[in-house]
Parts: structure tokens; sequence; C-alpha cells
């Protein structure tokens, strides 16, 4: 029987990919972040690898960072060269290591690159965040990266706790309890854990998604010390992208995401964050295209600083149309109801 | 195989029934979601089954997906319809079209909110969820219905809507009319009498808080598809809403797309269309060319009826129906005198193409009224005159005389076929029929014609209208050369002697058998529905019939046969349908005969 994956497949097999240099990351840039409750600078590599084994196998439904991989697989001297051309530009006291896969996946970033790219920033900044899937972190990962000086915290792509939503929706091919373990380990070695959920992946109500949100920072929470809410948006070569195109999948509203905080806010110790991109576009999360910004700008602000009265002055008449749309979605049986 | 639907009128594909819960529901019908008439159990990936409620519609968990989504991640969200769902209480299955599964008492279009504005794929929903779902099941379209589009819905067979589309687009702002929909902001009147409408004004409505003014708008829109529903249960209740949607269709292109991507379809809409009915049939508008009464009368004078002779007579078509009664027709009369008997009359007309004498009061040509202006445009020209071709040259006339005036003659000419023109100006002018009677006259004598008296030229009549109705070859086996027809025409009854064999019915454009007649016919393959061991009495209801020919229509006459007992009746519904329902009267019963 066809499932997600062969699907996945079957449109990753069509899309044109362009060859990009082997010695090039994917991207760098500086942003900022909390650490210890103050705002700091930081930057984010994304290094260009053979990409996410699980994409290649089809992967995840909404995932479309594995077009971004290399069309022949770095060398150690290939990654080491993408990490030199951004070097010098490193300046904040957090790091954080993409891959557009797992960071610890040997096959994408080898030992050897690995154990330099962390040594170099550990003399530099004070954490490194590490993007990974679950099974990578083994105490064997966890012990080499944690020796280079900085705080590591591994970020995992959660998506939910609930794993019917996060295999039958989203694809993601690894269970709760996978991720608890991965938690477990890195707690072991000092390292802490970020999760990441998906608001509305496809195939659910914008209820039904926020719900599964609600539910899910509270059950990751014990073992994620930053909650970072991922507002689905939709990225070309997806199921999700397909959906899309045929009314049969809107990225959720903002108004979700902003309940979703006020309802979880002060519940957990953990720190929750989303950052919305693509806020306000038809692919992106959005409202009514017109209080989009301003919702997306109290976001932003909310997870920098974790003050819920960032939400206060939120207001606009599509809050009565979002709040029809949870109370009569599910009544298109299997629609969007407002695009 | 449903216990909790019945349909009890049908016009075309759109059916008025009842659901048979709660002291029984007409469809169709308007379910608000917080009505509880269908319990909805939502997303399968986060809800446990519930219980099922007797008195409702259950829809138990499923994961619904819009028709045009990818068949490969439809199948993965598809599963059968599982043994322990609700066997005792009503069961409402969320569908695809291309997976619709076997069992539920009501389907769901699942997410047809998606298909909004996309013609095709609605119809191609429609057609598919009908051909495989039992026609006795409900069909219910959610989340779609608006007062613009609701008779279109209804139309090609939905019996469930719903007001969940009209309320967020209240609350999106917009104010719902069966002609269009508008912002709030953009009127300056409202277009409307409603008890939210009445005495208020568009900045009245403006300058309420949002949370008021969603609510009213959402209660205006709701009164508007309320209205708007009962308009085409009226229209149904008259068979006649395929007049209604040719003009509601134009208040969208998408609809008026619909429309005629439906009658492109001919086979959806025939195998659901009455053969024969006491309605009127408008011919206003363009579509009107090409709805199945009009197509499928052609196409039975042109494979069914067969008139021998010499001398073909083509003449006008008039407002009156049946043609002869007319002013028009009764001067022709008149004028040709016993000539009547040498010629065989055809009338042009559109847009029901051309309508031998012999079929002039079969439906719908007996009930059909269409815009005269004089002016004919390309369209009813191609289609009257390739119907006057194909006629001509499935026949064997010697001489084709084309007694016609204004347009009429472009049409005869565009045939591009050998015939005589004898009207000067008014069909009817003296110098006209002088020139008509000198034809005829010279061409008998030509031509060594023979004459067919009145009581031939009736027998001719029945002749003709048993083999349209029946098939090819009927009429001789109907109507014997010695037969006799009695009555004031048109109200006329054909006898064997002292035997009945059928009469015409005209409000019905049809004729009525008793068993004696269908019996000489031999019905069979075409009109028999056979039925189980027991003796009908005055109805033959579809849990009774074992198979019913294909091609009965609703209206058609049929000859009814059992182990037990033999009839004769008119079909209440379409032959498939009597075959696969398991409610409703399949057929109303005429005269019984017990078998020993």
């Amino acid at each position: 029987m066809t499932g997600l994956s062969d699907v996945m497949l079957d449109i990753r097999k069509r899309q044109h990919i362009k060859p990009y240099p082997p010695t090039e990351p994917v991207g760098f840039w500086t942003g900022e972040d909390l650490l210890d409750g103050k705002t700091v600078k930081s930057n984010t590599i994304i290094f260009r690898t053979k990409g996410c084994f699980w994409a290649q196998k089809g992967g995840c439904t909404m995932c479309g960072y594995t077009y971004d991989a290399a069309t022949s697989p770095p060398t150690v001297d290939d990654i080491l060269a993408q990490y030199r051309s951004v070097e010098d530009r490193i300046e904040g006291s957090v790091v954080k290591l993409f891959t557009s896969g797992s960071f610890f996946d040997k096959s994408e970033v080898p030992e050897k690159a690995r154990d330099e790219i962390l040594s170099s920033i550990g003399k530099k900044a004070s954490k490194i965040i590490i993007e990974t899937r679950p099974e990578f972190v083994t105490d064997k990962a966890m012990e080499a990266a944690s020796k280079h000086g900085a705080r590591i915290e591994v970020a995992i792509g959660l998506e939910t706790s609930n794993d019917r939503i996060r295999n039958e929706c989203i694809n993601k091919n690894f269970l709760f309890e996978d991720f608890v373990r991965a938690s477990e380990t890195a707690k072991r070695h000092g390292v802490t854990t970020k999760a990441y959920l998906l608001l509305k992946p496809p195939f659910l109500t914008e209820k039904d998604a926020m719900e599964d949100i609600f539910r899910s920072v509270l059950d990751a929470a014990p073992y994620a010390g930053t909650i970072s809410i991922n507002l689905c948006n939709v990225q070309r070569g997806t199921i999700v992208d397909d959906l899309f195109k045929k009314n049969a999948y809107r990225p959720p509203w903002l108004w979700s995401i902003v309940e979703v905080i006020k309802r979880v806010h002060g519940k957990t110790n953990s720190m929750i964050m989303s950052d919305p991109l693509a806020a306000g576009q038809a692919r992106g999360p959005h409202n009514c295209y017109e209080c989009d910004y301003a919702f997306a700008d109290a976001i932003r602000k909310y997870s920098t600083t974790q003050d819920i009265h960032v939400f206060d002055g939120l207001a606009c008449d599509c809050r009565l149309l979002w709040e029809k749309t949870l109370a009569l979605e599910g009544w298109t049986f299997g629609s969007p109801l407002v695009y | 195989m449903t216990r909790f639907f019945e349909v009890t009128h049908r016009d075309g594909a759109a059916r008025l029934g009842k659901l048979l819960v709660r002291e029984g529901i007409d469809t169709p019908c308007i379910v608000s979601p917080s009505s509880g008439l269908i319990v909805n159990g939502g997303s399968a990936l986060v809800h446990e089954d519930l219980p099922c409620v007797s008195d409702a519609f259950n829809v138990p968990p499923h994961v619904g997906l819009p028709y045009k989504v990818n068949k490969d991640i439809v199948q993965l969200f598809s599963p059968p319809i599982r043994d322990n769902a609700c066997k005792e209480a009503p069961l409402v299955a969320v569908v695809h079209p291309d997976w619709v599964v076997e069992g539920a008492d009501m389907y769901v279009m699942a997410g047809a909110r998606a298909i909004e504005g996309d013609a095709r794929s609605l119809l191609d929903s429609f057609i598919k969820i009908r051909a495989s779902a039992r026609p006795d099941t409900a069909l219910y379209v959610p989340a779609l219905a608006t007062p613009e589009n609701l008779s279109l819905l209804v139309y090609l067979g939905a019996d469930i809507i719903d007001d969940v589309l009209i309320t967020v687009k209240a609350y999106g702002g917009l104010y719902l009319t069966e002609d269009g929909e508008f912002r709030l902001e953009d009127l300056s009147d409202l277009p409307c009498t409603c008890e939210v409408c009445r005495g208020r004004t568009p900045e009245g409505l403006m300058s309420l808080p949002a949370v008021e003014r969603f609510a009213l708008l959402a209660r205006h829109n709701y009164l508007k598809l309320e209205e708007e529903l009962k308009r085409v249960r009226l229209h149904i209740r008259r068979g006649m809403l395929r007049e209604y949607v040719e003009k509601q269709c134009r208040s969208r292109p998408w609809l008026t797309g619909l429309l005629r991507l439906a009658d492109a379809q001919y086979d959806y809409l025939e195998q659901r269309t009455p053969a024969y009915r006491s309605s009127q049939v408008l011919a206003c508008s363009a579509e009107s060319q090409n709805r199945v009464e009009v197509r499928r009368f052609a196409e039975r004078v042109k494979t069914r009826f067969q008139s021998e002779g010499d001398i073909l007579l083509i003449i006008p078509c008039s407002a009156r129906k049946p043609y002869s009664m007319s002013q028009s027709h009764k001067a022709l009369a008149r004028a040709l005198g016993k000539y009547q008997g040498y010629v065989h009359e055809l009338i042009l007309t559109s847009p029901m193409g051309v309508v031998p004498r012999e079929l002039e009061l079969v439906y719908p040509a007996a009930h059909y009224d269409v815009t005269v202006t004089g002016v004919w445009d390309l369209e009813e020209r191609q289609w009257v005159s390739g119907c006057l071709r194909d006629y001509i040259d499935a026949h064997h006339f010697k001489k084709i005389i084309a007694h016609v005036e204004g347009p009429y003659v472009e049409v005869c000419r565009q045939t591009g076929r050998g015939m005589v023109f004898t009207s000067e100006g008014r069909i009817t002018s003296d110098e006209s029929l002088n020139i008509l009677i000198e034809t005829i006259r010279t061409s008998v004598m030509e031509l060594g014609t023979k004459p067919r008296g009145t009581r031939e030229m009736l027998l001719d009549m029945f002749r003709g209208m048993a083999d349209y109705q029946f098939g090819a070859g009927k009429g001789r086996l109907l109507v014997p050369d010695n037969g006799l027809a009695r009555g004031k025409y048109p109200r006329l009854v054909l006898f064997d002697g002292k035997e009945q064999l059928c009469s015409i019915s005209p409000d019905f454009g049809s004729l009525s058998l008793t068993l004696e007649g269908a019996k000489r016919m031999s019905l069979d393959p075409g009109y028999i529905v056979n039925i189980g061991e027991f003796i009908p009495k005055g109805s033959v209801l579809a849990p009774g019939v074992i198979g019913a020919s294909l091609q009965i229509r609703p209206g058609d006459d049929v000859l009814v046969k059992g182990p037990k007992a033999m009839a004769v009746g008119k079909a209440k519904m379409s032959g498939y349908e009597m075959a696969e329902s398991t409610r409703g009267m399949a057929v109303e019963l005429r005269h019984v005969e017990k078998l020993s």
C-alpha cells in the first residue's frame, strides 16, 4: 500500500533542484535570542550537507528544506570550507547550527568536521544550539559535543506529542518516547533540549491543530527548556504544497498561536517562543491580511521577552471570523472553511 | 438498504424526500450544525468513536479530503465502513467521489468547499458519488450552499445543505442575496425586506459593534438561504426546477458553466429526467435547447419514429399547443381539406427541432413555450435545420414541400435538401394557400399517391406515439389495421373491437396502456418491471422489484411481471432506481391481472 512516504518521494522526484557549490553554506545570518533572561545576539549557520536521511526516504509532509541539500555528499573539507567562509562573521553569544537535517548524523556531518566546528565555536560563543532528529542524540555524540566549553542544546523537531498526528499527518517516523529518550540522554551530559512544535500539520482543522499544540506544549515542557512553536508555512515540493494548491490546506491563523501562548503561559517552566515565518502571506500563517504584521510583531516580541502583555493591544474584527472557523470548520468534512 | 430516507418527488436529479427521524424531516433541507440532526464525530486522527444517536444521522470520526487531492493520499484516509458502525441508527459516510463506500444512509461530499467555483470538479463529484451510492441514500453537500448556488446544488442532486458557508461569509462581512454577495460598506441600500433588513440601513449596520453586525448579517444570510430553499422546493414540486436554474445560474459565470457542463454530460440528467409529465417546458434561454427533454425528443424522433408516404409538408409551429388547435394550423387544415390525407405534416420549431404531426400531443411537444421574436439565432437555426435534414435523410419522401415563412425559410434552405417553397409572404394568405394546394394536387397526380382517411390518420397517430414511447416498430404491434379511435381529439381511446388497448393522456403527453395493449407490444426488454411472488395492489414499491429495464424513466408506462401477477402502470422512478432502492413507490398501477 502507498504511504505518505511514497507520495512524498513521488513529489520530490518531480522537483527541479539547483546544484550548489558544496563549499558554500545554505545560509548564515545574525539575529537575537534569549540567553539567561537577556536578549543577546545570535548567529545561525545552515550547512549544506547531503540532506536529511529521512527526507531522502520521502520524509515529512511539510518539509521543503531538503531541496537545499547538496547534489553530491560534501566531504569533510567541503563542510569545513563552509564553516570557514562564515567563521569570521560569528559574533553572537548564541550560535545555531542547522543542516536542514541532523547535524549529529555522521553521514551528513562527519565526526571530524563536527568536532572541529564545535571546538572553534566553543571558543567564541557561550551556547550552541544544534538541530537533530532524536535518533542521533546518543551518549557518544553528546559526550563529544559537550567537551568544547560552550553549553550545548539539542533542538529536536518533535512537532507534536501526539504519535498519530506526528506519524499520520506529518510522517515524522518517530515516537514521543524517542524524543523523551533523546532529551534524557542529552541531560545526562549536561545538554539541554529545545523542542520544535508544528502548529497545523495537514489533515487537521484549525481547532484540532490548536488543541494539539496546547496539549503538546504541556507534554513536552518537562523535557524541553525551550519550546519553539513553528507555524506551518507552505513550502514548495511538499504534500502541504500539493494540498494548498488544491484549496485543501490553509496555514494557521495568527489568532491561534496567540491563543495557544496565552493558554500555556505560566503553566510550564519552559521558554515558549515562535517565529512567525512568512506571516501575512497566503503561504504563511495569517489572519485577515490586515492585522497580520501587528500580530507577527507581538509574537516575536513575546518570544524574546516572555511578556504576555505584548498581546494586550491586539484586536481585529477578524477574531469573530476566526472563532466561527474554530466552531464550524469540522463541517466542511475535509477542507479549510476560510482561506 | 436505508430505512432512514425516502424520496417522494423527482424533478431530474433534484428530489423531494424525507429523513425518517424525528417525525420526518422534509428534504432538501438546510441543516445547522447546532441542530443535532447530524452528529459530527470529527477527525479520526484525534477523536474516538461516539455512541450512535438513534434519532440523528451519525458521522463517525473521519478524515475527509477535497475532490482534487492526489488519489494516493485520499486512499490512505478512506477506510471502508467498519462492521461495528451504527447498525440501528442512521449512518453517514464522508466520501471522496472516487472512494464511495457501501452501506451508509447518507453520504457527505468531503471538502466540497474547496471546489467552490470549479464547475467541472463539482459536477464530477455529483456524478461519481451518485454512480456509486444507492439512489435512495441522501446526499449532503457541506459548507457550500449560498442563496446564489443552492438551486444548482439541489438541481444536481443535493438533498442536504447547511448554513455553514453563509455564516462564515457573514462573519467576513458579506451580505448575501440570490444574485450576488456584497460588502456591507459597498451598499447604499439593503435590497431585501427580511426581518433584519426591514427598518435598517447599511450605515446603521456598519455603525454597530462587529459582534452585533455579524450576527445580524448571519441572520439575514440564513433567511435568504431559507427563502431560496423554499422557492426551489416549490419548483421541484411543479416539475419546473430546470426553468428556475436556467435563470438563477446567471448570477455567476461558474454556475452557468455548471449547468452547461451538466447538459453536456447528458446521461447523468437524462437517467433522472421524467419521460412524460404534465408540467410546462419553458424555453427562454440558450441552455433550453440543450435540456434533456429537448434532446431526448429529437433523439427519439430520429431513432424511433418512422412515417411512410410520398409527400412531406413542412410547416411552421404555432404558439398554441397542440398545434392543430391553433388558428394558423386550423386555417391550414381547412384549406388543405381532403389533401391533408395525401401529405405527411412536419412542424418546424425551436427548440424542439421537428415535430411530426403524429407526435404533436407528445411531451414536451405539446408542453413547451418558447420566446418568439421572429429572429432566430445562429444556434437555433443550425439545430433545427440539422433536425430537419436528419429527418429528410431518414425517410423516402418523393416530394418535399416547405410551406413556411420568415426565418423558417432560411432554416429549410440551410438543410441543402431539395424542396419546393409554396408560401408567398404569410402562409395563411389566400395566395400562399392556393399555391400550396396546387403544388400538392400536381404532386399527387405525378406520384399517384394514395390518400389516408381520417380514421387511418388517427391510427397513424397512435402508431407514431407508440413507436416514440416504446421503440421503433411497437406501433404496428399495438395498433391493428381495423383498430378504431374513439373520443374527442385529443382525448382519444384506441379499440380493437370491444377491447380497449390504450388511450392518449394529453396532460402527460403519452399513451396510457391497458394490460391488453401492453401485452400486444410485448414490452420486453425495454419497459418491463419484474416483481417477486406477490399480487400488487395499487402500486409496486421498490423493495418488491427484482429487476427493471434500464431505460425506464419516471412517467413511462411499464409492464409489471411476476410469478403471481401481471400489471400495467406508470413508472414513478427510473429503472435503475427501482432495482437498487429499498424505499418508495416504483410503479403506480392501472390494471392488475392475477395469474393462476
